[in-house]
């Protein structure tokens, strides 16, 4: 490493003594008007770009919105009620509480009458 | 005077909140940065061309830089990412662990390119190693940057840019001793 350093100290200008790098006459300030220039012409793009871009937004807010009312059912249609309650039927209910306490040979005449009864009912309302 | 990185470089890192001005880093930076990025590209106008890019996308990125790093480092970074696209364009199959063939012929196609004696020897010293070893040992040698900013700089392990960096110097010195110029 000593010796390579030795080289650079020889050659203080190194990027043109050591690697045979040279540049045009007054490059580096011809650079940075340019480097300025462009970044300067970037800005006022990004500037004039700004508004353009929130408008866009905006108009892609207000036209998601209205795709969301179009979409979604309108008041007049009619909501979904709630489902009807569950009629109970008397029939078996009160043959089973009529039942509970019965033995078998009551309990099939009492079937045999309240079947009867819920047919002739039934006739009746038809 | 040679101007060298290590008298440059600040070596604070910046708080989240500090704001850097464009026209400042400019002024503070591009020199360095020319330098940094002709040593990879080699031309002039190709430096020059990437040098711009470079600092459109420290333009692009300042505002949304959060400061995990030294803000010279994250420079070097973009400047270094700018270097690797430009030459991926160039040559869609680059390989950075592969000796370039064509380097001295881009050097010497440059009208930019002024070799004497000490030039063309330490010229041919370099081509003779692969690309990322030529980049770390120019980083290290020319831009005097830290291993650790290099790690940063090139997105590699510490370790791995100090092996990429000795390995390149022995070559160097084996092939100067010969062409006895040190």
């Amino acid at each position: 490493m000593k010796d390579l350093e030795k080289l650079k100290e020889k050659y203080p200008n190194k990027h043109a003594s050591i690697l045979g790098f040279e540049q045009p006459e007054g490059f580096s300030d011809h650079s940075r008007k340019l480097i300025r220039e462009k970044l300067t012409t970037a800005k006022q793009k990004k500037t004039s770009v700004q508004p353009l871009r929130t408008l866009f937004a905006s108009l892609a807010i207000a036209a998601s919105l209205l795709l969301v009312f179009t979409l979604s059912p309108s008041p007049d249609v009619e909501a979904i009620t709630a489902t009807d309650p569950i009629e109970e039927d008397v029939f078996v209910t009160s043959l089973l509480l009529n039942t509970l306490l019965l033995e078998e040979e009551a309990l099939d005449k009492v079937i045999q009458e309240s079947l009867l009864d819920n047919f002739e009912e039934n006739l009746a309302l038809n | 005077m040679a101007i060298t990185l290590s008298h440059k470089i600040a070596l604070t890192t910046v708080s989240n909140h500090q704001e850097f001005d464009i026209n400042h880093l400019l002024d503070q930076h591009h020199d360095r940065l020319y330098w940094m990025i002709r040593k990879i590209v080699l031309v002039h106008n190709d430096a020059q061309d990437v040098l711009q890019n470079t600092w459109i996308r420290i333009h692009k990125g300042l505002p949304s830089f959060r400061g995990n790093s030294k803000i010279d480092t994250w420079i070097y970074r973009i400047a270094y990412n700018e270097c690797m696209r430009f030459l991926t364009q160039k040559k869609a199959n680059l390989r950075l662990d592969e000796i370039d063939t064509n380097y001295i012929q881009t050097l010497t196609a440059d009208e930019y390119f002024n070799a004497n004696e000490t030039v063309t020897h330490f010229q041919a010293a370099l081509a003779t190693l692969p690309q990322n070893q030529r980049h770390v040992f120019s980083l290290k040698y020319f831009d005097e940057l830290t291993f650790k900013d290099m790690a940063v700089i090139l997105d590699r392990n510490e370790n791995s840019i100090k092996t990429l960096y000795y390995k390149a110097e022995k070559k160097i010195k084996e092939y100067l001793t010969k062409q006895t110029i040190v």
